[in-house]
């Protein structure tokens, strides 16, 4: 999940060993467990957050992830680094805990605020690049959109389009297959387009 | 509806900027909860195993004290006449 050119398979550079943490871990070593907690924390925390689904605590999940990760330990394999086991088990928790919730109802232009106004009025008088001081507004309006799709739909676009992940990473941490992946970007876009369409609309009324 | 394709990619392109938050060490007492929870998953595992041994054991007792009753009291009936019986009792009682 965490693409820094200095996370390898032994964690982070200058960091402790954390496939001698899991080792240790899986032997029932309290101390190995708290430091793979707390090396790997940060990361699981900016998962959580970017797929965090409404009303539930961050810190919540967070630790779900962990109790998950904690249960599972003699089924990691090894193969890959423990920060992209650890990053599945938690984009899969998060993508669990979505799908335990309800869409919300349409979106209405009275719905948004003043930023994301401005964000979509940028959007229809220019066609060039938004600025960058709209990035935060629009990241907010975008999590709005998206609380309109389902949990497949909002996934896939949180991994493709927010965290500029690829289709074969996303195939990888979620387990679908890429057409898969393909087809529920393709309708998550078109949803997306004809929201934005509709908000667009609003406004110029 | 390329237009709005255009929209699209550029707010998603714009939303994809936005600065990360900082991304905290982790929260006072969350690995101290972590490790409990799993202590107890340990221990539930543990109790549950204790007790499917301990039905097995009485299971397997109840079996045995029956098998030991059947075995002592049924020999001393028919089965143990009819065992006593050599080839030329059946012949005799054959002619008579």
């Amino acid at each position: 999940m965490d693409r820094s050119p200095n996370m390898t398979a032994r964690g982070l550079d200058d960091g402790p060993d954390l496939a001698a943490c899991v080792e240790r871990a899986r032997h029932n070593d309290e101390e190995a467990a708290r430091t793979l907690v707390r090396e790997t924390y940060p990361m699981v925390i900016r998962i959580v957050r970017a797929h965090l689904p409404r009303r539930a605590s961050e810190e919540d999940l967070a630790q779900t992830v962990y109790m998950k990760v904690f249960a599972n330990l003699n089924q990691y394999s090894g193969r890959v680094p423990i920060q992209n086991w650890i990053s599945r088990i938690a984009v899969n928790t998060c993508y669990n805990q979505l799908q335990a919730e309800r869409i919300r109802p349409e979106l209405r232009w009275s719905d948004l605020a003043e930023e994301d106004a401005f964000v979509l009025e940028s959007l229809a008088a220019s066609e060039g690049e938004l600025a960058p001081s709209e990035s935060i507004a629009s990241r907010e309006l975008v999590e709005k959109m998206l609380a309109r799709l389902s949990p497949p739909e909002r996934l896939v676009v949180t991994l493709l389009h927010l965290e500029e992940k690829s289709v074969a990473e996303i195939s990888r941490i979620t387990g679908w297959t890429r057409p898969m992946v393909k087809i529920r970007a393709f309708r998550a876009r078109l949803k997306l387009r004809k929201l934005l369409k509709t908000l667009m609309e609003e406004h110029r009324a | 509806m390329r237009n709005m394709d255009k929209a699209l990619n550029r707010l998603l392109r714009s939303a994809a900027q936005a600065p990360v938050e900082f991304a905290p060490s982790a929260p006072f007492g969350l690995d101290d909860r972590v490790l409990a929870a799993g202590r107890r998953g340990r221990v539930t595992e543990l109790a549950v195993l204790i007790k499917v041994i301990r039905h097995g054991l009485i299971w397997a007792s109840v079996l045995m004290i029956l098998a030991l009753a059947l075995s002592h009291y049924a020999p001393a009936g028919a089965l143990a006449n009819d065992t006593d019986l050599t080839a030329s009792d059946w012949t005799i009682i054959g002619h008579e």
